[in-house]
């Protein structure tokens, strides 16, 4: 009768776990689709597994081997006569491929976490799925059809396939990465375009995503590649904010290192910085991915690495939130005090991954509870921790965008922290920080957390200017063309810098912004394209006489207050003598930087030098006084194949 | 093959079958038959020993479809032919009532549960399963995600722990602590929500 009441209870529990159970079934389905295509099965039609006692007979094979080797040959001093056949099928002789066997990947064989980039592993399993269960065989030695190497024999035996929600073991070895596409700014005349316009940008996800394509040896996508995110990776000395003002700014006009037609003009913000002591209290939402796919070690371990360390940092006013999404969004802490350090490293501890993305549905809960503890004049935001798979949801991703930007408005930002390869979303995450009034970080390993969430916490946790836009507009007296490098998907039109309706970037505390151009002087013969007009107007003709000063320029730039909602200009001129031929140590580190991401974009603009020529890189060396350049370097040097190719 | 046979792009999402069911069409159903056929007889060979009844269960489960939609319109397609099979194959287990009809695993997933409620409820058996279905919704949502992978797993899909266990990658003595360990916290909130255990 118990067993009735229960029988009919879980028919009476919502129709959702159903849902989560169906979604269960489909995994397993699949996973056994793809074990029965790559792993031999026994006559039941099970995947068949070696046994675990099999490894220890493979050690125990391999030292027979040695012993009878070292018998036959009357011990180590005598002279070496050929090894008699065994009865042991394992030959420890490197082989290569045989007929009948089939190679398996290391990502679809049990493998060891050490080296994931092994060779393949050769022929550990047969290729047909005739072969009998173990228990059904008679002897031994018909184990194999083939020979195996003593490594992958060890590997297949004796490493158990780790933890993981796919039954064969396996994870999916397609890389379905994706980055939106970049078009590279080109030389533009002032004539026809006097004005430069864009929001400014402190995301430097793709350095951190950049630098873990090169250290795992793949090949770097152009469009991973975004060169403002690279240069605002760093530190540069700029001006601090003047009183009342939210940024400092810095502007330098040089000589452009790999083009010598041009001048590299330099612009730097430096924001605000506050005092621990001064910062509002957090209202923060933690915002986590623990479908399938976060399942593996760069991905659920590193965020809750992250988070922890985040967490250890907050104090008695925090409010902390806790939302995890599969297939179900779960409310796991809803803002416990920032000082109740057990309760939030426990919930980080017990987080698992499996199941599916359903994003949307997560995303409006953590905005609840944002709003549910909101602090007026705090710090209100989401951290969602995902490598961006939103693959479950009723809402498009327009009205996805538009939500995000709707809950910005009304002070609740969003951040977005990037994990893992593979599957990993660049295009999509950019795009939400961007709507959600917030920043966009890659985390490849603890030391990136610990950059992003603990050393420039106060960049990423306190926005002190939103909607920041720059316009630069150019003096046609004095400059012919100019080309902004980088910023491609934050360029906006001339009209949008004062409309206030137009979304701009955001800066935190302590935030700096890098932005280069390289900038043709009036005078000069180099080429850049115009456009004939009609009806009479000097297009590219000669030099206009339109204004009386010698200034090369002006930038324009347009911020918000966190809670305002109408922008404040400020104007900085750039004065004739500006220009000096000689580059500061932050230009010149910020044209290396820029050159090398143009290089491995390929970019038509590099002109004859590299920034792999030993002097340049030699120079660079010399000003990298913290250990983010002096890593940077070595990966210039590696992604560039400068004095040992490594791949 | 099957599914290949029955592909047919007028159906390609599950809103366009729903729809396909509005409008009375059988071609609707054989398509849902064509993408979920795999999924509901997984499901109802947890339940039922026999490939007879398996087959009718889920013949039975087509059929309630085509009788539930309309005017049912199902928020997910899926979670609702699931909860439809399901309730298919235990009507069909209470009907055979035969000894070898029942798989093992799905007997001893329900003696788990049975020793969590008191020997004689006192109270009508349908208000009290309606009430105890209360609170599993409550106590599922509060699970982490894995663990309640691992309940779903077990008491609502009836599976055996050597399968949970090589599913999920896992020992079945894993399997078995973490069962424990769900039973130990379902058993407090049913003390928590007034039930005598």
């Amino acid at each position: 009768m118990k067993k009735e009441i229960w029988q009919n209870a879980i028919n009476e529990t919502d129709e959702k776990w159903a849902g989560e159970y169906a979604e269960i079934l489909r995994k397993d389905a699949e996973a056994d689709a793809r074990a029965e295509s790559t792993v031999p099965v026994t006559r039941a039609g099970k995947p068949w597994k070696l046994p675990k006692w099999t490894g220890w007979a493979a050690i125990a094979a391999c030292l027979c081997l040695v012993l009878i080797t070292v018998a036959a040959t009357g011990g180590f001093n005598r002279r070496q006569v050929p090894a008699q056949p065994t009865t042991a099928q394992v030959d420890v002789q490197p082989t290569t491929q045989v007929e009948g066997t089939t190679a398996v990947r290391p990502s679809d064989a049990p493998q060891t976490s050490e080296n994931p980039t092994d060779p393949v592993v050769e022929a550990s399993v047969p290729a047909t799925s005739q072969t009998p269960a173990p228990h059904e065989m008679q002897t031994p030695d018909t184990y194999y059809e083939a020979s195996i190497t003593a490594d992958s024999y060890y590997r297949a035996a004796m490493v158990p396939p780790s933890p993981t929600y796919f039954p064969g073991g396996e994870l999916p070895v397609w890389n379905t990465e994706e980055y939106s596409h970049i078009e590279e700014n080109s030389f533009l005349s002032v004539l026809t375009s006097p004005f430069s316009t864009f929001a400014a940008d402190v995301d430097t996800a793709s350095y951190a995503n950049l630098r873990r394509l090169i250290n795992n040896g793949e090949t770097i996508p152009e469009d991973a590649v975004r060169i403002e995110e690279l240069i605002n990776y760093f530190h540069y000395d700029y001006a601090e904010p003047a009183d009342g003002e939210p940024f400092g700014v810095t502007m330098e006009l040089t000589d452009c290192p790999w083009n010598s037609e041009a001048r590299l003009l330099l612009i730097g913000l430096q924001a605000q910085k506050l005092d621990a002591e001064a910062l509002p209290a957090s209202n923060l939402v933690f915002l986590i991915d623990v479908s399938g796919s976060m399942n593996s070690p760069d991905k659920l371990p590193l965020v809750q690495r992250s988070f922890m360390t985040l967490a250890e940092n907050l104090g008695e006013d925090d409010r902390i939130t806790i939302i995890t999404y599969s297939g179900q969004e779960t409310l796991v802490l809803d803002g416990v005090s920032g000082n109740e350090q057990a309760r939030i490293m426990g919930a980080l501890e017990e987080l698992q991954a499996s199941g599916c993305t359903n994003g949307e549905q997560a995303l409006r809960m953590a905005y609840d509870a944002a709003e549910r503890h909101f602090i007026p004049g705090g710090n209100n935001r989401i951290i969602l921790a995902t490598d961006g798979d939103f693959n479950v949801g009723v809402t498009s991703e327009g009205e996805l965008a538009r939500l995000v930007q709707h809950k910005a408005q009304k002070g609740v930002f969003l951040s977005v922290l990037g994990y893992g390869m593979g599957n990993y979303k660049d295009n999509k995450m950019e795009a939400m920080a961007d709507n959600g009034n917030g920043n966009y970080y890659y985390i490849d390993d603890i030391a990136e957390a610990r950059k992003v969430l603990v050393e420039e916490a106060g960049g990423t946790l306190f926005t002190v200017a939103k909607d920041v836009k720059l316009q630069v507009e150019f003096n046609p007296a004095m400059v012919k063309g100019y080309r902004l490098i980088g910023y491609e998907n934050r360029v906006m039109s001339a009209e949008d810098f004062a409309d206030d309706t137009k979304d701009g970037g955001e800066l935190g505390a302590g935030h700096q912004v890098t932005a280069l151009y390289e900038i043709i002087p009036a005078d000069s013969d180099f080429e850049i394209p115009t456009v004939e007009s009609r009806y009479g107007q000097t297009q590219g003709g000669d030099t206009p006489t339109l204004t009386n000063t010698d200034e090369w320029l002006v930038l324009n730039i347009r911020y918000k207050e966190p809670e305002g909602i109408e922008s404040t200009l400020l104007t900085y001129p750039l004065a004739a003598d500006a220009y000096t031929p000689e580059l500061s140590a932050n230009a010149f580190w910020a044209a290396g930087i820029a050159h090398w991401g143009m290089e491995l974009r390929h970019s038509e603009y590099v002109g004859e030098m590299s920034v792999s020529e030993s002097e340049w890189i030699r120079q660079m060396e010399d000003i990298a006084a913290d250990d983010f350049r002096q890593e940077c370097i070595s990966l210039i040097r590696r992604s560039l194949r400068i004095d040992y190719p490594l791949y | 093959m099957e599914a290949m046979r029955h592909h047919n792009p007028a159906y390609a999402t599950d809103e366009a079958l729903t729809e396909g069911l509005f409008r009375r069409e059988e071609a609707a159903l054989e398509a849902v038959q064509a993408r979920y056929g795999g999924l509901m007889k997984r499901l109802v060979s947890r339940f039922l020993g026999d490939a007879r009844d398996r087959e009718e269960a889920v013949s039975d489960t087509m059929l309630r479809l085509w009788q539930a939609i309309p005017p049912h319109r199902p928020a997910s397609l899926p979670a609702f032919l699931t909860t439809l099979a399901r309730r298919a194959a235990i009507d069909r287990q209470r009907h055979n009532n035969r000894a070898g009809a029942v798989p093992e695993g799905c007997l001893t997933a329900l003696d788990e549960l049975a020793e969590l409620l008191p020997s004689d409820s006192g109270t009508e058996d349908e208000l009290m399963a309606k009430e105890l279905g209360r609170c599993l919704n409550a106590f599922l949502a509060e699970q982490p995600p894995r663990r309640r992978e691992i309940f779903l797993r077990r008491y609502y899909g009836a599976e055996p722990v050597r399968d949970m266990a090589a599913a999920m990658g896992v020992s079945t003595s894993t399997i078995e602590k973490e069962l424990k360990a769900l039973r130990h916290s379902l058993k407090k909130k049913l003390e928590s929500e007034g039930f005598a255990v």
